[in-house]
């Protein structure tokens, strides 16, 4: 199937990049198909793109590459919605931001984007460990080089 | 907006279940204490807003602007 994406143009998706949010992102709650795509030379990026509309995209990044240690606890409830029967069954994604200074990056390590790997049911969560943030730096600040 | 006045150490029910109770104020701050099931959710308010501001900042991201990330990080 063909997907209009806002980073790539019109380009052909399998079902297997599909996944289904029941309730929506926040801010988004009307927005339920999505298709993971790939990002070209950066295995550490991917594309979130809603699947019907083009302007409606996320990048996503493992927040594992940028918190080694990162813990997420997911409750009774998530679970059930993410029609979870295992743990290991889950990806883990943080949604990245850019602001104005494309240096100024940050990843949100409290609302993770959880995508069962087997049923494609995803659900964007409140990690229950709320002393992360929504705006945990990319790359740490390094001192300016002379 | 259902307005309840509550001294100290008062509570309220919501259903069966779930109890809010004022602990302490002092000046303008209020400590609550929460009983309810454990899949019911409890957050601060401000958490669900961060989250959805968070949301639509980075749905702003341009597809050039992954171009610059990548570069910084072939620098490193």
């Amino acid at each position: 199937m063909k997907v209009n994406t806002k980073a790539f143009g019109e380009i052909e998706i399998s079902e297997k990049q599909k996944i289904h949010f029941k309730n929506g992102i926040f801010g988004f709650d009307d927005v339920h198909d999505f298709v993971l795509i790939d990002t070209p030379n950066n295995p550490a990026f991917f594309w979130m793109q809603a699947e019907y509309q083009p302007e409606t995209a996320f990048v996503l990044i493992d927040p594992y590459l940028i918190v080694k240690d990162y813990k997420l606890k997911l409750d009774a409830k998530d679970q059930e919605e993410l029609k979870l029967s295992d743990e290991k069954d889950i990806l883990i994604f943080s949604i990245v931001t850019i602001y104005s200074d494309p240096k100024d990056i940050t990843i949100n390590l409290l609302g993770p984007v959880i995508i069962n790997r087997l049923t494609h049911e995803a659900k964007q969560i409140i990690n229950q460990n709320d002393y992360y943030s929504v705006k945990h730096p990319l790359i740490e600040k390094k001192e300016e080089k002379c | 907006m259902l307005i309840l006045a509550r001294k100290e150490n008062e509570s309220i029910m919501i259903g069966d279940d779930i109890e809010i109770t004022i602990l302490n104020i002092k000046g303008d701050h209020a400590k609550i204490g929460i009983k309810a099931p454990i899949n019911v959710k409890v957050y601060r308010k401000e958490i669900f807003e961060e989250i959805q501001s968070s949301n639509i900042q980075a749905s702003k991201i341009k597809p050039d602007d992954l171009k610059n990330v990548s570069d910084l990080f072939k620098k490193d």
